[in-house]
């Protein structure tokens, strides 16, 4: 069940137990309790990145490069903004560090004034227990004019939900623990992809 | 050929970098400023090259390109510094407290920055990095003389816990504009004290028959003039590591030794006391301003070997060393009494226990008194074996999440200041 703001604003209130839902900064609780919606806005961070798109020529799944390799970072500072042009995609990343326990998920969707003119937010959405960090946020400008967004706007909401509580071996391990940049990743490649991606394979050994 | 030529090619490309320059994504204003400022130095300057003619006077020619090329070179290495705070390996969260810090010290007591902190007034902080191990400092450009220059090995530019070092740097301005009368002349009677107590090798090696020659005779006044140079940039370099240490408190300690034991190689150079010695006024001051001295401190640093001087200069430096050593609780007291007198807010052992037990749960800490605190808390987990062993998921990288959890809270510890949050 998705949690209601009054909910989510009580469980920011307690942070002395001993596992915490945290969203710092955290936001105006009593604004949050009085807004009666299911989800808490979530602000763009000061960090960007973006695919290097002259120095490759495609995305290979099985090519794990370094982040570096195939990405440009850039840094805005507060009061001023980045240009996400029509077409372009862009890595960006919540202000908020966030730390979930081990019995709530979360999924993060696009507001629906940006979704309006044109951006989309977040694509990837899902947050597992036990997440901490911020949140790298997929955003996408698939309007016609450039959309100039400017760090420590609202940019996503957060929606929350009850899930059965885990263990601590359980909650998530993922490489994007831990991080204050928008995070690439690496795409993991099962046994089953792995066989079937050179079944057939038409190029020449 | 023609030098005149070759040096206005050679000036004029110089000017058309600046220009490059100043077209690049400065995330803050201040490196945009500098360049500005340097390049109205040099359009100041230009006249003076451009209107020589080939048959003007040759010495004056050569005067003129000497001096131009003197400035491109003392400028050069500042314009790369520059530019390279652009790069995004730098730490920027820092930027907003640390030119809050710095403005805060400096406003309350000193007059080169105006109590009414306009734009115009204030310090410039440029947030760079360096191509050389030894953190450099460019306080010696008089065209930017409110400027602080922060910069930290390429490699560990980004590493938060060597935040505190900038208090060193903060030290070089506050001493700019501290009025060191006193000091020199304390620093002078203890060189000829210490001239005294070894005056038979002394009179020696110089040549000298009576005490008095050293005041009295113009000739055995120049004898230690080095010596008194020596003490007194030893001097400055230890008041702005005590400095640094009123500041930041433990966390300074800890830096400093990361950045700098057990020693570089090479010899050492007369203007810092040596490695060891160095620390171990800081833990003195330490005591005096009840900071926490780290275990087994002193062991960790080895002093230079040499300098290999002549007979003459050691002795020299000896004296240096020995005058410096009875400057030392003047400054300690000094630097007490200047941070005492600011509006800044010391470390705090409560709020950095606070903010530790925010890192234990891997989440920053909100309503920060200041960024000292939050430094202090960083070293105390990260020399902590065991902080974190019970989350599997930093098993493999608590260091770099560390880092970037307390660079993160730093961010918060500024937005709420720009918000007003921070009460």
């Amino acid at each position: 069940m998705i949690l209601k703001t009054d909910k989510i604003a009580d469980l920011l209130r307690k942070q002395d137990t001993k596992d915490p839902l945290v969203i710092s900064p955290c936001p105006d609780l009593d604004e949050l309790e009085k807004s009666g919606s299911t989800s808490v806005d979530l602000r763009l961070g000061t960090w960007f990145v973006t695919p290097w798109q002259t120095r490759m020529t495609h995305l290979q799944l099985a090519e794990q490069d370094m982040q570096e390799k195939l990405m440009q970072t850039y840094y805005v500072s507060f009061g001023n903004e980045y240009y996400l042009h029509p077409g372009c995609f862009a890595l960006g990343v919540t202000i908020e560090w966030l730390r979930l326990p081990k019995d709530l998920a979360g999924y993060v969707i696009g507001k629906s004034s940006w979704g309006r003119r044109g951006l989309i937010i977040a694509t990837a959405a899902g947050v597992h227990p036990g997440f901490k960090g911020c949140l790298t946020l997929e955003l996408s400008n698939v309007g016609e004019i450039p959309i100039a967004i400017s760090p420590g706007i609202k940019i996503c909401q957060l929606c929350l939900h009850k899930v059965d509580r885990m263990n601590s071996d359980e909650i998530d391990k993922s490489e994007f623990i831990g991080q204050r940049k928008p995070t690439l990743g690496k795409i993991k490649v099962d046994a089953i992809s792995e066989k079937l991606s050179t079944a057939y394979s038409l190029k020449n050994e | 050929m023609s030098i005149l030529k070759y040096t206005i090619e050679r000036f004029s490309a110089f000017i058309e970098e600046i220009e490059r320059l100043h077209l690049c994504d400065f995330p803050y204003i201040d490196s945009k400023i500098a360049i500005e400022t340097l390049k109205k130095t040099f359009d100041r300057k230009s006249p003076y090259l451009y209107n020589l003619r080939e048959e003007d006077d040759k010495k004056l020619i050569v005067d003129k390109c000497t001096r131009t090329i003197t400035d491109i070179d003392l400028y050069l290495p500042l314009l790369g510094f520059i530019l390279r705070s652009t790069d995004v390996r730098n730490p920027f969260e820092i930027y907003g407290p640390i030119l809050r810090l710095v403005n805060t010290i400096l406003n309350t007591n000193t007059n080169p920055v105006s109590s009414d902190n306009n734009e115009e007034n204030r310090i410039h902080l440029i947030l760079s990095s360096e191509w050389n191990y030894s953190p450099l400092i460019y306080s010696g450009i008089p065209e930017l003389p409110g400027f602080l220059f922060i910069g930290l090995p390429v490699f560990e530019s980004s590493n938060p816990l060597l935040i505190p070092l900038i208090g060193h740097e903060m030290g070089h301005l506050i001493w700019n504009m501290k009025n060191k009368d006193a000091l020199s002349r304390k620093a002078q009677h203890y060189v000829l004290e210490s001239i005294i107590n070894r005056w038979d090798d002394y009179s020696r090696l110089y040549g000298l028959t009576e005490k008095s020659q050293l005041t009295d005779d113009i000739f055995g006044r120049e004898t230690w003039q080095h010596a008194l140079k020596w003490a007194l940039e030893q001097t400055k370099e230890i008041y702005c590591d005590f400095i640094g240490l009123s500041i930041f408190g433990y966390s300074f300690l800890c830096a400093f030794a990361y950045l700098l034991s057990p020693r570089f190689s090479g010899s050492r150079s007369e203007l810092y006391p040596n490695l060891k010695e160095r620390a171990e006024y800081l833990t003195l001051a330490a005591e005096k301003y009840d900071i926490k001295i780290p275990a087994d401190y002193l062991e960790m640093f080895e002093n230079f070997s040499g300098p290999s001087s002549s007979e003459k200069d050691m002795l020299l430096l000896t004296v240096a060393d020995e005058a410096v050593q009875k400057i030392v609780p003047e400054l300690i007291h000094q630097v007490d009494e200047f941070i005492r007198s600011t509006k800044i807010i010391l470390p705090s052992k409560e709020e950095r226990d606070r903010i530790y037990k925010r890192f234990l749960r891997v989440i920053p800490a909100e309503q920060c008194k200041s960024i000292a605190d939050i430094l202090n808390a960083a070293w105390k987990a990260y020399e902590q074996p065991d902080f974190w062993k019970d989350k599997p998921q930093m098993a493999n990288n608590r260091d770099k999440v560390l880092k970037e959890l307390v660079l993160k809270n730093i961010e918060i510890f500024e937005i709420e200041q720009i918000t007003g949050d921070n009460s």
